[in-house]
């Protein structure tokens, strides 16, 4: 939700900022005079600030003073851009280009499609086609003791299932192996997360001891020691359901459609302009 | 008085498989909320506020405590996980024991943090526990770096070996494929070691570092996929470290 927002509020004030920059007043009279204004300041004030700064005021409630601090900056800056033009360096910068060609996408592609509009048998239709995007992975949940050779792994395996106190029992298991740098309980974690702990190879014996529910088994070597491990409960990888994720395939519609919209309009805008190709590739 | 800023970070991270706020996921393990901070306090916010939920308030005390005591090491990439306490009365058995943690913080103290006040003829002694990434390459050696002022004012320092794999020294790197193998270096270090030259005199401060065995530095993969030489200044091979924050001791 906050990313939308953001999404949404970048984009308002990106057209906002064209919008208003179009509207302003020219400060060239000509080339060797500057026009101070009202509108210019505002904007200049308008672009300038931190927008993310909570104190902010608007323009219209600045003191004279505030306004005349301003119209220093104002010209300082006008001064420094007109500079540079003269020397062509808005040609050459890269980041002058780069935000240039940002802001003009921003103004081609506008607001294409709203979220709230997203007709929901289209939603349907973009779900059936992208399904295997939206599966469940495989899951495991399982308890381990650590050990850094297998002899001592073993036996204490051997120790556990012999042990027919069950204090006795939960004392060996609470109290064997030695420390182990992640966890030692894992509840309903995919492959992905255990590898990350345990080494591709030792994942794959884990998420191969699935078949024997609740009995302590091992050991399995994994790329930091030797593990004998409980596995408690399994789960295959599922397909879910259109009716349960409508939201989240609703905004992948939105995310996907924007973008290959988004490179239609810009194709669109390509082909109104005549590219004359001296290169021989 | 500063703003507060609020961050809603009360997501199950479904979709990403975890917590992701907490997960360490900049180039040195750093967590979202690390950047999310930094952030906030350069943008002017005195004070940050996130709703979690209940179920992830240990996980993010966690966290925060970790901040606040100064708990942190770092790495230059892998994922080596390091701890190392620092005390007066630990010994090479606590090591061994599964409840190795609990020994460290019960017996002593965490890495970022003072040593408590000595007792008589005492020595600083210390618990390391050092993984490989499990993904990665196992680990070479594990150093303790000792820095004091010594009785003329002046700075030293000197490094200790604390752990050092019996085939240390050697290397397994092919740079022309860019690959390297385990079958040197070890995955997994428990360690005990006291200072044998401690001085009650001294202001002192112990951290510990870690080597990976030799693999191929970034540019030597680089080089092997895009089919272009390195040129021979360029190093073709290095040893990935982690360094943690140092434990202090003040007379």
């Amino acid at each position: 939700m906050n990313k939308k927002l953001f999404v949404v509020l970048g984009l308002l004030i990106g057209l906002s900022t064209i919008v208003y920059g179009s509207l302003k007043t020219s400060s060239i009279i000509n080339d060797k005079s500057i026009l101070v204004t009202k509108e210019n300041l505002e904007l200049f004030y308008f672009n300038n600030i931190d927008k993310e700064n909570p104190y902010n005021i608007s323009f219209e409630t600045l003191s004279n003073e505030q306004i005349k601090k301003i119209s220093i900056d104002f010209i300082k800056r006008e001064v420094l851009v007109r500079e540079a033009k003269r020397l062509d360096l808005d040609q050459i910068d890269p980041i002058i280009s780069a935000r240039l060609a940002q802001l003009g996408q921003q103004a081609l592609i506008g607001s294409v499609l709203d979220i709230n509009n997203v007709n929901i048998e289209t939603v349907k239709k973009y779900f059936e086609i992208n399904k295997s995007l939206y599966i469940e992975p495989e899951v495991i949940s399982f308890s381990h003791i650590f050990f850094s050779n297998y002899d001592d792994a073993n036996e204490h395996l051997q120790r556990i299932n012999s042990e027919v106190d069950h204090l006795k029992r939960k004392s060996l298991i609470q109290n064997g192996g030695i420390v182990f740098p992640y966890q030692k309980n894992y509840s309903k974690k995919p492959f992905s997360f255990i590898m990350g702990h345990f080494g591709n190879e030792g994942s794959k014996s884990i998420f191969g001891s699935k078949k024997k529910l609740n009995e302590w088994q091992g050991p399995i070597e994994s790329s930091l020691g030797y593990h004998i491990i409980k596995v408690t409960s399994f789960s295959e990888k599922k397909q879910l359901n259109f009716e349960d994720i409508v939201d989240l395939v609703k905004r992948d519609y939105h995310e996907n459609f924007m973008r290959v919209e988004a490179n239609k309009i810009i194709d669109n805008k390509i082909s109104e302009y005549k590219i004359i190709d001296e290169i021989n590739y | 008085m500063k703003p507060t800023l609020l961050i809603l970070a009360a997501g199950m991270g479904s979709r990403y498989g975890g917590l992701k706020q907490i997960d360490g996921i900049g180039p040195n393990q750093e967590p979202i909320i690390e950047y999310s901070i930094y952030d906030a306090i350069k943008a002017g916010f005195g004070k940050i506020v996130f709703v979690i939920r209940k179920e992830f308030d240990t996980a993010f005390r966690e966290i925060f405590d970790a901040f606040k005591r100064k708990e942190t090491y770092a790495t230059t990439g892998p994922r080596i996980a390091v701890r190392f306490f620092g005390g007066w009365e630990f010994t090479k058995e606590d090591s061994l024991k599964p409840n190795f943690v609990d020994i460290g913080y019960t017996k002593g103290v965490p890495m970022g943090a003072d040593l408590a006040e000595r007792g008589k003829n005492k020595k600083p002694n210390f618990l390391v526990m050092v993984s490989k990434d499990p993904n990665g390459a196992n680990i070479e050696r594990v150093q303790i770096i000792k820095g004091w002022i010594d009785s003329k004012g002046k700075t030293q320092e000197k490094v200790y070996d604390i752990y050092v794999a019996n085939d240390a020294g050697q290397s397994t790197v092919n740079v022309n494929n860019a690959t390297y193998d385990n079958s040197i270096g070890d995955p997994y270090v428990l360690t005990f070691w006291e200072d044998k030259d401690f001085n009650k005199n001294y202001s002192s401060f112990y951290y510990v570092r870690v080597l990976e065995i030799p693999t191929p530095r970034w540019t030597t993969y680089d080089s092997v996929v895009f089919g272009i030489d390195i040129p021979s200044y360029v190093p073709k091979v290095h040893q990935e470290r982690a360094y943690t924050s140092a434990i202090w001791y003040n007379p």
